[in-house]
């Protein structure tokens, strides 16, 4: 073998099973450099399972991959990206509440300025720059979360690009683009492959595969079937070894006249503007098809129709009755049912049993005195079961132990049983195998000729001429196309479905307030501390406004703002940390016994500091090792830590400390109070460490989306542990400013201070449900509830009606939280 | 079918080994305690057990909530903020007994609609909704008498906390009650079946048409009532009330639910078990004082055995769910 043809990837008896189903049976396979090399088979033909192989987000059972000649072991997302190897998903994993730069750079590490620190501007700059050679130019500082689906395949796989891969998986990218974008990409893709990039494009668009594939490799029930060049197949012969037998799909369509009208929408248009004045109609015996790309907002539209999302403007109409109280269980009672599009996510109750997953939406109604009868419940599955010809064994069993076609079956007995008058089906043969789809195909139709109602949402685009009545075609929010089946074609239809792409912009150009949106909160936060502030300097004067009054707020906040700060770390990386009131008291305690034992203060302080850090560790090993909820063992640790610091302690007070402990905060610089230095420091150390260092946005990143920390390879545990353990240490140095500014520690110290902790870092924007969070938030939740604190006293409120008004923060804050939220997306 | 089956035998099994647990620990109290297995010693227990009734009732309702995936750290204010209200209403308005405890138990069952109602229709996490309210209902218990106690209630009280019937004190038959309750709501009625489903997937439940927000509603607003109920056992039961009562209480009951085998994440419930994981911290307490074991040590030995319990809870839980059943498809 000569040195050119060296191939760049080669694959060696590759196989994987997944309990007991081969996904991946010794497939071998030999890619040359630059060139596009197509992959294709039928849903669970084992693509996606060989890419993941390559780049290791799994590992394979058998079987030797060669890079360039070299053996490669790919254990880890990050083996791969070392290698070189870049993959663009077809729905891509992102973090959605970083910026879309940082979801571009982050795998490959964000770029590095002076002392260590990220370069935002580089990584701006580096993030726009790749964005322009795809010939684009969108905002890279807004989140991703809020960026239309084809824009995020388009960063990913601009960010591939700039990582200078040798090789790339490019999977389904042009599921999503427009006709003009997808142009480009092809562009992209011979300029690549011409710099000798190889590159392997898996879409189910075989004119694609042909226009621009050199070869293809044709993969069936995992096992490889062939590889040959593209010119020497043609589309039918493709798609011939792709199913194993010459394809003659036929529909099990028959016509009818339909009858009356069942639904009527009336130019709906819904609050976040994912269609606009769509009217439609749909009569009994007719199943109305609605074609579209992913993102056209068909699934929207049937969401809201359903009650499942709020309407702007127009009407909905059932039987000719406008329907007020749009929501899912009222919708149902008056015939109207709605299969979602994803049945992992919306369909099925994993766990549960196949009875409970086909009788929940009519589990009510089957009771009487509430009581359920399962033994009946079960006996009219097993009849139903039988006649929709569902492969299975128990009633009770699981249903995440069905295959998809099975499971999907489910479902619509579950709709059957409520008798709607009508059905929409959102991709009802998504990822089932041919048999069950034909089926289902026929189910639909039988459903039609008994004088139902059907509305099938399709991007399968032989399904929607083939089982439709009508055919309506959606694209951005609007219906653009009326068809009548057996008058078109596909090339037809497909033609009126392409976004136009002048308008991608328009669309998406208005999310990028997103941003503004989270400053204006926070800016909000600070007015609301100005405020407070303000009320209090004219209703009381003197004993508010006043240095020595402020200095004293700021100073009381300083242990809260360090807990805080800690409660931020964690939450923000997706764990929480009840124990820190314990942490807090015990380390307390230690600094405490040291100072009195004479110990120099430098070691005193820092046996606090580490003996925080030790017990957040031993939290976040809990955690990880035992696969515990991090609230159950911080739960338990809450009543270690405090057990341990009345041992510590033998249950005495600790007090009577030497000055010169006392003056660690007492001692004026400047003529500020010390805690306010420190709480200074804490919050720039804390703004640098969460702003500008790798690990500070790995950890926002891991609390955002673990999925997506996993795709690109980041050390969850490790990060998670880092959170923990600076969250003790912050808490421990808390516990030694208490033993100082209290003079006293004892087993009440820091009781319930937990909640105050969270309490601060939630007003602080920090999102309890991980990814978000920043050191100054912490720091203004803090102030906040100090300040409401001081004001009580000063306007001779009773000091006990505190906990109400912070409770009372604490709502209004997630309240408006919330709002911002649903009108940013 | 309630959970699938293999959950719903590892359910059954985990049963059993609590039993076994308990039975240990009763061996235990035989042994240790001073002329062991007599008729005194065995009544002195049954009378001691009604220290945990209030726990117990509030573990019901409590395990309902944690299998929707949710959480109410708030149920140790409600109790507070009953029993003050009770304590106010007969004290400060002249209101008679019963109906003051009445009213504190209309004010908790309307606390915990309030909880209710911000995680269902407001769509806001309950570990937020519940840490803020805490605060509120505790800060309004504070508020309400400027933290000064109730004391000193009618002796015609005394029969909730203090009273017997059929040879066991009163509150035991409430606990028993409410568990009963608890258990058919569970496994017999739709609302049983609905709540696990909606632990499980809870975006599933929406689409599947249940009634998600009353479900939740409803459920907070019961936790509310039985927290009302609790309250008046309580202040029966010291003869009176003060703001400060059962602080952290709702951590000891999730820790119960939790040795009871539910899972923190929703999608199971087992109200057997978190009756046994009551009985189990309450035994192992009473033991504990039974030896001397220092009082110091005592949170040592619950967090420890929160831990163990979790770390089983979740080892059976994945060894089922890796088991091969029926694959007859692709890998979930």
């Amino acid at each position: 073998m000569n040195r050119p043809t060296l191939p760049r990837l080669k694959l060696q008896g590759l196989s994987k099973s997944y309990g007991g189903v081969q996904a991946l049976a010794d497939v071998s396979l030999e890619v040359r450099p630059g060139e596009v090399h197509g992959l294709v088979g039928e849903n669970g033909a084992g693509k996606s399972t060989l890419v993941k192989i390559v780049t290791g987000a799994v590992t394979a059972d058998a079987g030797n991959i060669y890079l360039d000649g070299d053996r490669l072991h790919v254990r880890h997302p990050r083996d791969a990206s070392d290698a070189a190897i870049a993959v663009v998903h077809q729905e891509a994993e992102l973090f959605p509440h970083l910026s879309l730069a940082e979801n571009m750079l982050l795998g490959q590490g964000l770029p590095i300025g002076r002392w260590g620190l990220i370069d935002w501007k580089q990584t701006y700059a580096r993030a726009e720059q790749a964005i322009e050679r795809l010939g684009e130019s969108f905002a890279v500082r807004s989140p991703a979360g809020n960026l239309s689906v084809a824009r995020r395949t388009l960063a990913e796989i601009a960010a591939a690009v700039d990582q200078q891969a040798r090789l790339l998986f490019l999977d389904e990218p042009s599921a999503t683009l427009t006709r003009l974008e997808s142009e480009r990409l092809f562009e992209q893709i011979r300029r690549l492959a011409a710099d000798k990039v190889t590159i392997i494009y898996i879409s189910h668009r075989l004119e694609e595969i042909q226009r621009i594939c050199d070869r293809v490799t044709i993969l069936r029930d995992g096992r490889h079937v062939l590889t040959a060049d593209v010119e020497s197949l043609s589309t039918k012969q493709i798609v011939a070894h792709m199913v194993g037998r010459e394809l003659s799909q036929v529909f099990p369509k028959t016509s009818i006249s339909p009858g009356d009208e069942v639904l009527r929408l009336e130019r709906v248009t819904d609050t976040a503007e994912r269609f606009r004045n769509v009217s439609l109609s749909v009569h009994r015996g007719e199943i109305l098809g609605i074609y579209g790309l992913v993102g056209a907002g068909r699934t929207e539209l049937a969401e809201a129709t359903f009650g499942l999302r709020p309407l702007a403007s127009g009407c909905v109409c059932l039987h000719d009755r406008p329907i007020r109280a749009l929501n899912p269980a009222s919708m149902m009672r008056q015939g109207m049912v709605y299969l979602p599009e994803d049945r992992l996510v919306h369909g099925i109750f994993a766990q549960l049993s196949l009875t409970l997953n086909a009788t929940i939406a009519v589990l009510r109604s089957w009771c009487r005195w509430t009581l359920v009868n399962r033994q009946r419940n079960a006996t009219a599955m097993r009849g139903l079961f039988e006649e929709l010809r569902v492969k299975y064994r128990a009633v009770s069993q699981p249903i995440h132990s069905l295959s998809g076609g099975n499971q999907q079956k489910v479902l619509f007995a579950r709709w059957l049983l409520t008798e709607p008058d009508l059905l929409i089906v959102d991709e009802p043969t998504r990822g089932i195998d041919v048999q069950a789809k034909i089926e289902l195909h026929r189910l639909m139709d039988q459903w039609a000729r008994a004088g139902k109602a059907v509305l099938m949402i399709s991007s399968d685009l032989s399904e929607a001429i083939g089982m439709s009545d009508r055919l309506l075609v959606m694209r951005e929010g609007r219906i653009v196309g009326d068809f009548l089946p057996w008058e078109t074609d596909e090339a037809e239809v497909a033609e009126a479905a392409l976004p136009d792409p002048t308008s991608l912009a328009a669309a998406t150009g208005s999310r990028a307030q997103a941003v503004a949106v989270q400053w204006l909160r926070q800016l909000s936060l600070v007015a609301a501390l100005a405020l407070l502030a303000v009320v209090l300097a004219i209703a009381e004067p003197e004993k508010f406004a006043s240095l020595s009054n402020f200095q004293d707020i700021a100073a009381s906040a300083a242990i809260p703002l360090l807990m805080a700060l800690g409660a931020t770390l964690v939450i923000a990386s997706g764990g929480i940390d009840i124990s820190v009131g314990s942490i807090l008291a015990l380390c307390a305690a230690v600094c405490g016994i040291a100072v009195n034992h004479q110990f120099p203060l430098p070691v005193a302080v820092l046996l606090a500091v580490v003996s925080g850090a030790l017990l957040g560790s031993l939290n976040a090993l809990l955690t990880i090792v035992g696969k515990i909820h991090p609230i159950i063992v911080t739960l338990a640790t809450l009543g270690v830590y405090r057990g341990l610091m009345r041992v510590v302690t033998a249950e005495k007070r600790i007090e009577g400390f030497p000055d010169h402990f006392r003056l660690l905060t007492e001692t004026y610089w400047c003529g500020v109070r010390p805690l306010i230095w420190y709480s200074l420091a804490v919050v720039v150390a804390g703004t640098v460490f969460l702003r500008y260092t790798r690990m500070g946005r790995s950890l926002l990143a891991v609390g955002d989306s673990p999925q997506a920390a996993d795709m690109i390879g980041l050390d969850r545990a490790r990060l998670q542990l880092v959170a923990f353990a600076t969250c003790g240490a912050l808490t421990g140095l808390a516990g030694v400013f208490w033993a100082a500014s209290y003079g006293i520690v004892d087993t009440y110290t820091a009781e319930g201070w937990e909640l105050k902790a969270i309490a601060a870092a939630v007003v602080g924007g920090c999102l309890i449900t991980g990814g978000t969070g920043t050191a100054w938030g912490a720091a203004i939740g803090a102030l906040l509830m100090e300040l409401i604190r001081n004001g009580l006293v000063i306007l001779g409120v009773s000091a006990y009606w505190e906990g109400f008004f912070v409770g009372l923060l604490i709502l209004s804050v997630v309240f408006v939280d919330h709002r911002l939220r649903r009108a940013a997306t | 079918m309630n959970a699938s089956g293999i959950l719903r035998r590892l359910l059954r099994a985990r049963e059993w080994m609590l039993a076994l647990v308990l039975a240990v620990l009763f061996i235990w109290f035989t042994c240790s305690v001073r002329g062991g297995l007599t008729v005194h010693n065995l009544s002195n227990l049954l009378n001691w057990s009604r220290h945990w009734a209030v726990a117990g009732m509030l573990s019901v309702p409590m395990t309902l909530i944690i299998a929707t995936g949710g959480i109410d750290l708030s149920v140790a204010s409600l109790v507070a903020l009953g029993g003050m209200v009770l304590g106010v209403l007969w004290g400060k308005a002249g209101w008679n007994i019963w109906w003051a405890a009445g009213g504190g138990m209309i004010v908790a069952t309307f606390g915990g609609a309030v909880n209710g109602w911000l995680s269902g229709r407001g769509k806001l996490a309950p570990l937020v909704v519940t840490l803020a309210t805490m605060a509120v209902y505790r800060g309004l218990a504070m508020g309400m008498t400027e933290s000064k106690p109730i004391t000193n209630i009618p002796a015609s009280f005394y029969v909730v906390g203090q009273g017997h019937l059929w040879g066991a004190p009163l509150q035991l038959w409430l606990w028993g009650t409410v568990t009963v309750l608890g258990i058919l709501v569970l496994h017999r009625t739709w609302i049983g079946d609905s709540l696990i489903a909606l632990g499980e997937n809870p975006r599933a439940a929406r689409y599947a048409a249940l009634p998600v927000d009353a479900l939740i509603f409803w459920l907070y607003a019961a936790n509310g009532l039985v927290a009302g109920l609790a309250a008046a056992v309580y202040v029966s039961q010291y003869t009176g009330a003060n703001p400060n009562m059962e602080m952290g209480l709702e951590l000891k009951v999730i820790a119960c639910v939790v040795l009871g085998g539910t899972r923190i994440t929703g999608g199971n419930a087992s109200i057997v078990g978190t009756f046994l994981g009551v009985l189990i911290i309450g035994m192992l307490e009473y033991n504990l004082d039974l030896i001397e074991f220092p009082k110091k040590y005592q949170p040592v030995v619950m967090g420890g055995l929160v831990i163990v319990a979790a770390i089983m809870n979740e080892t059976l839980v994945r060894r089922a769910e890796r088991s091969p059943i029926a694959v007859e498809g692709q890998p979930a």
